[in-house]
């Protein structure tokens, strides 16, 4: 049996691939998927045709607006962004699918490497999507807005998304932790986004529909910052521009370097994980770092943004549905000497790279271009939206459960995501208070201290009553803490009697008892008696 | 210390889960030490929560000891997990098949997960096919196959590498007794074509029927281990004497109650039986004495215990 390792092999003939080409395309999916590429299909043509080679196109106007013409150029883009994100959305759920079925244990038994798996399983994910894209770029080219050069761009510019979202989800280790119905909720809400778009871009005739994008302004920020001013106009008017090649070249190979970080991190047995997840964070911030000190932009701060609403949302689902992995409990537990398992340890990692990624996104603005004020608001930022985190983790060491567990959840988002919501619909009615309201949250000092908002600097009165606010959430936060003190402590009685691992007699009871009950072990062969 | 003649060897191989919020830590396995030769068919047997499982996986690289080692084929499987994987066939005891695949499909992908070439790749899934006798439903989608089907289709695809020992976790669970009397025979062919096997189950029927050697564990350790008839010699308490005597003024219990080498003698369905341990000429004076203290002895002799009164003595010992 020969092992084949060459990169063809890995990329080019991968098991994982072949089965997806396999299976997906037959039974309903399947049929589900090239039935609505051949309604697209048709559609699109139709109206291609009808705009451009028709009767009213002989005769120098189309028939329908160009604003409306745009639409549906556009839609095509949206329609197709809903399979690339989908295509994110079976990557994620391919490996957190393969986890939970227990399937995943099979592919790590095979000589398979590890990356391999990975590779195979994101690449399958995203198969469908990258087909559907392939098959519409020349309906584009043939509708006649674009030029071949732009086309390409388009592409890239998808890829780039794409990458974007992977280089976050890997960079924060999310693949994989997730569940399966986490991931899918997830997709779900960004999907109703994009359609939300494309209809009140419709109903509006204002393209684009700042007003909807600024509901998600994360989004906006990383469109606008990773893109240009241009590819924002993108997404809507199918404009681009080439820096989109310089961020995708940026972006795709550290997603793809962080394969391999997140194939071995997978593995169970993984005995170094320090070594890959910080050396990964580190990779990861350092080239956000060096975009921005090398386009002296001190806007890559939204790009933390962008991450931290990755970091914050997706650990504090993983957080409420595996709530016994936390690096705090590991090392607890190793400074108490309490059993520990190798297991536990990539998970524990993992969020050692989470506080290193946090660590830098503080540290790293302050040398971008001398814009300090982006500094302080990434500070401000992200050291209370780290709160609610530590205080869950805190909530695990301490062994509590239920209604308690999901508080530091619900406590994120009053915190982080409520005062942001109701700030940015008050800024759609400009209210007046709409500075006020999103300096409550931390996320909403990032976009207007950024000025990613447009909105006038703000008053020192205003100031003092954002700082008040937080301030009081502070208090608030270690007052709860407090009420969980008496767990806490019953908890603590309750393990620190099991100290010491390699010693029988000061184990748990349970394990005590085992150890002596066997302190007679008969080995019956005597050739091959072993020592007991 | 590494011997090439033994497919699976442990030392002080110890598993220890963490303590989840509320609970305290397991100690799954504790210095566990564990011999088994090549070509053997080793019956693991334990209560629930005696560590089997977490042996196995760990024989098979799913989980990494906390301390100690385990070597497969020579090859430790904490640290070199390549190596392992090759010569290991792991089949779990839940299992999930992908069900939108056809069952040659399945064998097929597993087979291009093993790195097999592609023109050999027939030769291998259609030899295991066989093996377990799938031919009639290759062409089968996984989700139509019967549990019966299933088991069979994931014991193909743990052969599918021709791996050298095999890892079964409760293989047999679920099945009807047809399919258990085909699988029995799969294990032996598989015997007799040099596999080694380690079967965890709780049905020790089949093991007794093709297992070569048996080990018993318990809360993380090996009890015992060896052959059925070394576990039986070596065992002392586990020889018992049955006696039919015909009904009379003395009880033999009595008689017994207090001799040296008997123990546990006690009344079964009109016979008496004790257990035994001592000499055969200690046995002759048994027998002597019953006679002379006026029973009428019509049957003295020894009664052979199979795998499942091993397996409940074993079991008695430690309670005493």
């Amino acid at each position: 049996m020969t092992q084949r390792s060459s990169w063809y092999e890995r990329l080019g003939y991968n098991p994982l691939v072949l089965r997806a080409f396999r299976t997906g395309f037959r039974s309903g999916r399947g049929n589900f998927r090239i039935g609505i590429w051949s309604i697209l299909l048709v559609v699109v043509l139709g109206i291609v045709g009808m705009m451009l080679y028709g009767e009213a196109q002989r005769r120098g106007s189309v028939p329908i607006p160009k604003a409306a013409a745009q639409i549906l150029i556009a839609l095509l883009w949206y329609i197709s962004s809903v399979f690339v994100f989908g295509g994110i959305q079976r990557m994620l759920v391919s490996v957190s699918g393969e986890r939970e079925r227990g399937t995943f244990d099979f592919l790590h038994l095979s000589t398979l490497p590890p990356r391999a798996i990975i590779w195979g399983l994101m690449l399958a994910g995203h198969l469908p999507g990258y087909l559907l894209l392939t098959v519409l770029a020349p309906i584009i080219f043939v509708a006649g807005w674009f030029a071949e050069w732009q086309l390409a761009y388009l592409f890239l510019f998808l890829v780039e998304l794409v990458g974007l979202v992977v280089f976050a989800s890997l960079s924060f280790q999310l693949v994989g932790y997730w569940t399966k119905k986490a991931t899918d909720l997830r997709t779900l809400a960004l999907l109703l986004f994009l359609l939300a778009i494309v209809v009140l871009s419709a109903m509006s005739q204002v393209l684009p529909a700042l007003k909807i994008v600024a509901f998600y302004p994360v989004l906006q920020s990383t469109l606008y910052r990773a893109a240009g001013a241009e590819g924002f106009d993108l997404l809507f008017y199918g404009m681009v521009v080439p820096l989109e090649v310089l961020v995708a070249a940026f972006f795709i190979p550290v997603g793809v370097l962080c394969y391999r970080s997140l194939a071995r991190c997978l593995r169970y047995r993984e005995r170094k994980p320090v070594t890959t997840l910080a050396g990964l964070s580190l990779v990861v911030w350092l080239q956000v770092f060096l975009l921005g000190c090398l386009w002296q932009d001190a806007h890559y701060v939204t790009l933390y943004s962008v991450l931290l609403s990755w970091l914050v949302g997706g650990f504090l689902l993983r957080v409420s549905t595996r709530s016994n992995e936390s690096l705090s409990r590991y090392v607890w537990l190793v400074q108490h000497k309490q059993p520990h398992d190798s297991n536990d340890a990539p998970a524990y990692w993992l969020q050692l790279g989470l506080g290193l990624s946090l660590l830098g996104a503080g540290l790293a603005p302050m040398f971008s271009s001398g814009y300090q004020g982006a500094a302080w608001s990434a500070l401000c930022a992200f050291v209370p939206a780290a709160l609610p985190f530590l205080y869950q983790q805190w909530l695990q060491v301490r062994g509590l459960r239920g209604a308690e567990r999901y508080l530091g959840a619900g406590w994120a988002i009053v915190m982080v995501w409520a005062p942001l919501v109701a700030g940015l619909i008050m800024r759609a009615f400009d209210s007046q208070y709409v500075d006020l309201v999103l300096c409550c949250s931390p996320l909403g000092q990032v976009l207007v201290f950024d000025g990613n908002l447009a909105l006038p600097p703000m008053s020192s009165a205003t100031m003092a009553v954002a700082v008040t606010v937080q301030g009081v959430y502070f208090v608030a936060l270690v007052l709860l803490i407090a009420l969980n003190y008496r767990g806490w402590r019953a908890l603590q009685a309750q393990v620190v009697a099991a100290d010491d691992p390699g010693d029988a007699a000061e184990l748990p009871p349970s394990v005590t008892d085992t150890t002596s009950q066997f302190a007679e072990t008969t080995v019956i062969r005597p050739e091959d008696q072993t020592p007991t | 210390m590494e011997n090439t003649e033994l497919a699976v060897q442990t030392e002080g191989l110890t598993k220890v889960y963490a303590a989840a919020a509320g609970s305290p830590a397991v100690r799954a396995l504790d210095g566990l030490n564990l011999e088994i030769r090549q070509g053997e068919t080793f019956g693991l047997i334990g209560p629930n929560g005696a560590g089997k499982t977490t042996l196995l996986r760990i024989l098979s690289t799913l989980l990494a000891p906390t301390r100690g080692r385990a070597l497969l084929a020579g090859h430790d499987c904490a640290e070199d997990r390549l190596a392992v994987c090759k010569q290991v066939g792991f089949m779990p005891e839940l299992f999930y098949l992908y069900e939108e695949m056809k069952v040659w499909e399945y064998l097929e992908f597993f087979a291009g997960c093993y790195g097999i070439p592609l023109r050999e790749r027939g030769k291998a899934i259609d030899d295991v096919i066989e093996l377990t006798d799938l031919g009639v439903r290759r062409d089968s989608y996984c989700e139509t196959l019967s549990k019966g089907m299933r088991q069979r289709l994931l014991l193909a695809k743990t052969l599918v590498h021709d791996p050298e020992v095999l890892i079964l976790d409760e293989p047999t669970s679920g099945m009807d007794p047809q399919a258990r009397i085909e699988f029995r025979n799969v294990i032996k062919t598989l015997a007799k074509m040099g596999k080694t096997t380690i079967i965890s189950s709780h049905i020790l029927s089949d093991l007794a029927s093709f297992c070569t050697s048996v080990g018993i564990m318990e809360k993380g350790q090996m009890r015992v281990s060896g052959t059925i008839s070394e576990l039986q010699d070596a065992l002392h308490v586990r020889s018992e004497i049955e006696v039919s005597v015909v009904p009379g003024d003395h009880d033999p219990i009595d008689v017994l109650r207090g001799q040296d080498g008997v123990s546990r003698a006690r009344r079964v369905d009109g016979a008496v039986i004790f257990g035994f341990d001592g000499s055969d000429e200690r046995r002759a004076e048994i027998l002597a004495l019953l006679v002379r203290s006026g029973i009428k002895v019509t049957d003295f002799h020894e009664r052979r215990s199979d795998l499942e009164q091993i397996f409940l003595q074993v079991g008695a010992t430690e309670v005493q």
